[in-house]
């Protein structure tokens, strides 16, 4: 007798519900079913031996199973690491018991819970300069001006006008071509670029943003991690503050934005590239950062978080950090990923600055695929196509809207 | 419970003493005399099952089990070979877990009659979680093999 046996894959929970009703099972069927094929693996960064014990008992009594370094679980002493393992149905039933427990066991079950349940969920929509940010809907597209002095090719200084009109038409071509905000930058982050003062940051700022402001519909973000700076820039109209040390280097940066109730958008950055365990750690940077805004008073929803590629970290571990984006996403906000034409697409395929358009195509088709909300890049015609393209295929049917003008 | 070494009858009663620091309600089976199995030139073991009630986890259980064998003297040995006292946990309730520290119900204990006895003896009423069968169930099943077991 032939079966017709299948895999089904790249399933979404809510996909498994609409197959269960396609072959008819019953509503009591689907609502006891559909967490017993979501499968979770957990990963406990600190938990004590008596803990990790009844923990891991507990999960196999109900059929999921918990992996414990074996000094941890054989010395039944110290702190270790534990991987869970199991259904959301079986995750669900050791969360009813796990409060009754000793050793902190309650408080776990609500980190778990916490973890699981924000998984699950699309950050709230942001409105900034009146365009509303409806995360899940769709991948949003952040276009790079730069107005340091290696993004004109020797040509001596531009005049200030000449310097504005060129990049009003650039932020006007931007718009046409699909970007849903711009983001200024007045100071290579490029590695050996050269260190420029606040001042002069600042000045070359302000002789285009006001102008900016005004001419353009886009949100502006600023690129910079010094407070003085992105206080200037806020008090002159720009929306947003992009922080590549994510609220850490300075220590007025969270109290100017806050002031201001500006989104900001909090990059994981590092001076070296050496890792305990990649992934924790820049998850706890990036919490660390969240918390920095909100104990400044800024509302989560305000807070994007970025992974940093190409920022203390070897193209494995960039590599790395795309594929597993998706972790990213239990820390409750959106993710922004900055991938375009950066020495990880250089390094992979040997191209030069002018030829990574392909590669930094995919890795922005894998950013989406694993979770980023938001892309940052050169190119913004070639890039909001991928992005549309990917997210037909991600989200389900093509997206026609490009520009969400009202709040 | 089970000695093939020395005084024998001392032994279970020591490991008795040691268990009744975490276990109560216990109930003792009689002492059977059991052919050694595998490796022969062997004394006959004596084995012996308790059922009782615990406040501790399967593995605290069998960690505490293993402590108080290392303490009656056990050395690590060849498998079945001669030993002054051997502890298994057979089952803990209607758990059955299945892990690299740990596996219960025991998963050899329907082929052994030197346990299967005992427990018809003390807990007729338990069921395999897994299977449903008790222990005289298995008893009737055979698979348990050679017949040399019988009342000390």
């Amino acid at each position: 007798m032939n079966f017709g046996v299948r895999l089904l894959s790249g399933i979404t929970p809510a996909e498994l519900v609409e197959e269960f009703k396609r072959i008819r099972v019953s509503p009591e069927g689907i609502q006891i079913m559909k967490n017993k094929g979501e499968l979770i693996l957990l990963r406990i960064d600190h938990i004590s031996a008596q803990a990790a014990s009844i923990l891991k008992q507990e999960m196999l009594a109900k059929g999921g199973e918990v992996a414990l370094g074996r000094d941890l679980a054989y010395l039944r002493e110290g702190n270790g690491e534990a991987v869970l393992m199991g259904t959301k149905a079986q995750y669900l039933r050791l969360l009813s018991i796990l409060p009754s427990q000793p050793f902190g066991l309650g408080e776990l079950a609500t980190e778990i819970k916490r973890v699981i349940d924000l998984s699950a969920q699309t950050p709230p929509a942001l409105t900034v300069k009146g365009r509303k940010f409806q995360w899940g809907k769709r991948t949003y597209i952040m276009g790079i001006i730069n107005i340091t002095p290696d993004s004109f090719s020797g040509d001596g200084l531009l005049n200030r006008r000449q310097l504005t009109d060129f990049l009003l038409r650039q932020a006007e071509r931007f718009m046409r071509e699909g970007a849903d905000l711009l983001d200024l930058g007045a100071e290579s982050t490029r590695p050996g670029a050269e260190k420029v003062s606040a001042e002069e940051e600042r000045n070359r700022l302000l002789q285009v943003l006001e102008v900016l402001v005004k001419e353009s519909p886009l949100p502006i973000s600023i690129d910079t991690y010094k407070s003085a700076v992105a206080e200037v820039a806020l008090a002159s109209g720009a929306d947003i503050i992009n922080d590549i040390w994510g609220l850490q280097y300075d220590a007025d940066m969270a109290k100017v934005v806050a002031k201001f109730d500006a989104p900001v958008i909090v990059m994981h950055n590092k001076a070296s590239s050496g890792y305990q365990d990649l992934l924790t750690e820049v998850a706890e940077f990036l919490n660390k950062s969240i918390n920095l805004a909100e104990q400044a008073g800024l509302a989560k929803e305000k807070v994007i978080i970025d992974p940093g590629i190409g920022f203390g970290k070897t193209v494995e571990q960039n590599l790395t950090v795309i594929n597993r984006l998706g972790e990213l996403k239990a820390l409750g906000c959106p993710i922004l990923l900055g991938t375009s034409r950066k020495s990880v697409v250089g390094e992979i395929l040997n191209l030069p600055v002018s030829e990574r358009v392909e590669g930094t195509a995919a890795t922005v088709t894998a950013g989406i695929m694993r979770g980023a909300d938001l892309i940052r890049v050169h190119d913004v015609k070639e890039m909001s196509r991928v992005a549309r393209m990917t997210d037909a295929i991600l989200r389900h049917g093509p997206v026609r809207d490009v520009l969400d003008i009202r709040a | 419970m089970g000695s093939n070494l020395g005084a024998r009858e001392d032994r279970l009663k020591q490991a008795s003493e040691e268990m009744s620091l975490f276990l109560t309600e216990t109930k003792y089976s009689s002492v059977y005399h059991t052919e050694p199995m595998g490796i022969s030139e062997q004394p006959w073991f004596l084995n012996q099952v308790c059922v009782g009630k615990t406040d501790l986890y399967p593995l605290e259980l069998l960690l505490r089990m293993k402590e108080i064998e290392k303490k009656l003297g056990r050395v690590p040995g060849p498998r079945f070979g001669p030993r002054p006292i051997d502890l298994d946990l057979i089952f803990y309730d209607h758990w059955a877990l299945f892990s690299e520290m740990i596996t219960i119900p025991h998963p050899r204990y329907k082929e052994r009659s030197f346990v299967l006895r005992p427990l018809i003896e003390i807990a007729p009423e338990w069921r395999d979680p897994l299977t449903g069968v008790s222990p005289a169930g298995y008893w009737e099943k055979g698979k348990h093999g050679f017949t040399g077991c019988r009342l000390y």
